[in-house]
């Protein structure tokens, strides 16, 4: 299974969202989001995707988790009451890519002299007293 | 300070779903004298593991410490008490997704204090 680039595309609106309409964006891979290939972020609908995000990510099939062709709405009720926001209907896009961030970071590291495998150069930054915030 | 019961309730249900029927409830206790809460199992239908870490479970802390505005008139309404707020499981529903979403109703339940 590869890892995916995500793409949630708002395909429909159902009532009144402040900050999504059809076409919105928003793009994931392992581990953020790429805020330069995303529109609005809603919280709320992120959190909706939260459960989803990692084996989506790393290339489990949306039919497989039971979403259809890739289909998920956000958290916001469907109810004709004045709290209620519209609910917003994505699209799961699944984009196989061949490295992820991370991959960039390591590949960047080595060619700053910094060599080894992942772990190795991971256990360069482990620091002295990791239960301490500072 | 009192802490109140938060309790999630499946209000409606828009298609199938095998595990949720409508009055099922998931229900949140604050363990005395300690700043944390858990699901009490006795009380609970289930728990569909899609919906936890999602925005439905982001209100219980919330309602956990809300209090009851005294001024109702001035707040916004999920300012004012203890809820209910509304909100659905991240499922489509038919014809998309052969589960049905799950819509739960969340609110708070004021304890006695001692």
């Amino acid at each position: 299974m590869p890892n995916c680039k995500l793409i949630l595309e708002v395909v429909d609106v159902k009532g009144f969202c402040p900050f999504y309409k059809k076409g919105s964006k928003i793009t994931f891979c392992e581990p953020a989001i790429i805020k330069e290939e995303s529109d609005e972020l809603c919280y709320g609908a992120l959190l909706s995707f939260g459960p989803f995000y990692r084996p989506l990510v790393r290339g489990i099939p949306p039919e497989e988790l039971g979403l259809g062709d890739g289909y998920i709405s956000c958290h916001s009720a469907p109810l004709v009451i004045p709290e209620a926001h519209g609910t917003v209907f994505f699209k799961i896009k699944q984009i196989p890519v061949e490295k992820t961030p991370e991959d960039l970071w390591i590949n960047d590291l080595e060619e700053k002299g910094i060599l080894g495998d992942t772990e190795t150069i991971k256990r360069k930054f482990w620091p002295e007293n990791p239960d301490q915030p500072y | 300070m009192v802490r109140n019961k938060v309790i999630m309730e499946a209000s409606e249900i828009n298609g199938t779903c095998p595990i949720y029927e409508i009055g099922d409830k998931i229900v949140i206790e604050p363990v005395p004298g300690k700043n944390v809460s858990t699901i009490n199992l006795k009380e609970t239908s289930a728990i569909c593991t899609r919906i936890l870490g999602t925005s439905l479970t982001s209100y219980t802390l919330f309602l956990e410490y809300a209090k009851p505005s005294q001024e109702d008139d001035d707040k916004l309404p999920w300012q004012t008490a203890l809820g209910p707020n509304h909100s659905k499981c991240p499922m489509v529903g038919p014809p998309y997704t052969e589960c049905g979403y799950v819509l739960f109703k969340v609110y708070g339940v004021p304890q006695k204090e001692g």
